[in-house]
């Protein structure tokens, strides 16, 4: 019975570890990100390519839901690939991190100490997949954009500009995160 | 042989009284702006010159520009569109400006000024002339003239103050845990080469 129990648990950790879906926390910090990061560059278009508000309001919402949907899938994908490069890496460190907490503690048994270890590198590695890949994809969704909407795209129209400088950065940043091995 | 007579003496009156005098002078008139660009609400410029390159002096000079800038969409700022004269003299030039600003944007023409003067103080009648032309100019809107040219330098500040925490922070949470547990392993691989 206990042993069913704790294969089933196995299992789930298992799962989590190479499942592709993310916790609600993960989901809504991925969410929050992905629409400031892609409502930042509003203020710049409106400032300085000077399209307003009122009547640029269309493309501007629709240039944000787009750019925001495909940043979010571009930080699951590259937190999804990540994740195991970095637990392999990790592995050994927080092995002896763990070990140095069960050192005190004699009643642990192997079982129990191998189960904090997998759970502290799902952590661990979660964690830093997690803050990488935001960093990493906002940095490059906003550079992407800088470079295409001020010098490639400098000489066109507002609505040429935003309109397709938003969709190639958005198009490049995703791309690039399926495309890692 | 009265009558041939009569006819040559008619003949030389006639010759001597419609001898047109070969001195004269004609103004030329150049209209010109000023502007690199015409923009809507911003200051355009507008200069006359009025050169009279021949022996004599002309008389009450009269430059008449009205009709090319109503005030329907010019507002005229400095100067006058309808300056005067006195004379001006053989061989010298005079230049008029004027500053106006441009109540609408789009394509414009402005047309020829037209000048009028006398060529001597007793001969009344007036001769006519006009400068040359500008032709279309496109007046660009003030946002589209703001666009292109001013320096946006507070702006950009201000998307990097806004855009920084976006990007650091999360590099600074990875940078930390990966150095703690970097350290971590390290530490202990030379602890372990110790023993």
């Amino acid at each position: 019975m206990s042993n069913q129990r704790s294969t089933s648990r196995d299992e789930d950790l298992l799962l989590q570890d190479f499942s592709r879906n993310v916790t609600t926390k993960s989901r809504a910090l991925f969410s929050g990100n992905a629409a400031v990061v892609s409502a930042i560059p509003l203020w710049l278009f409106w400032r300085i390519h000077q399209m307003d508000f009122s009547s640029y309001f269309i493309h501007f919402i629709l240039g944000t839901i787009v750019s925001t949907y495909f940043l979010n899938l571009a930080y699951q994908n590259m937190k999804f690939i990540l994740k195991h490069k970095i637990a392999q890496k990790r592995e050994e460190a927080v092995n002896r991190e763990i070990s140095k907490i069960f050192a005190s503690d004699k009643s642990a048994n192997k079982k129990d100490k191998d189960d904090r270890v997998l759970t502290r590198k799902n952590e661990v590695a979660d964690f830093e997949a997690t803050t990488f890949s935001i960093f990493y994809n906002n940095a490059f969704y906003l550079v992407c954009l800088l470079v295409l909407s001020f010098f490639v795209l400098k000489n066109f129209s507002p609505t040429v500009n935003y309109l397709f400088s938003v969709a190639l950065s958005t198009a490049m940043v995703f791309l690039f995160s399926t495309g890692q091995k | 042989m009265f009558s041939k007579t009569a006819l040559i003496l008619l003949a030389f009156i006639s010759v001597a009284y419609s001898q047109t005098d070969d001195e004269e002078s004609f103004l030329f008139v150049t209209k010109q702006t000023v502007n690199r660009f015409i923009v809507q609400g911003k200051e355009l410029t507008i200069k006359y010159g009025l050169y009279n390159s021949g022996p004599t002096t002309v008389f009450n000079v009269n430059l008449n520009d009205v009709h090319s800038y109503p005030s329907k969409y010019y507002e005229l700022l400095v100067g006058t569109l309808n300056p005067k004269w006195e004379r001006i003299n053989a061989g010298t030039n005079l230049t008029h400006v004027v500053v106006l600003k441009p109540k609408e944007s789009g394509i414009s023409n402005s047309s020829h000024a037209i000048v009028t003067y006398q060529k001597s103080e007793k001969n009344t009648e007036v001769q006519r002339t006009y400068s040359s032309e500008i032709g279309d100019v496109y007046i660009m809107t003030g946002r589209e003239y703001d666009r292109r040219f001013s320096s946006h330098v507070i702006d950009w500040i201000l998307f990097t103050a806004m855009a920084s925490p976006c990007i650091v922070f999360p590099f600074f949470l990875w940078f930390n845990s990966k150095r703690k547990y970097e350290l971590l392993a390290s530490k202990d691989k030379t602890t372990k080469k110790a023993q």
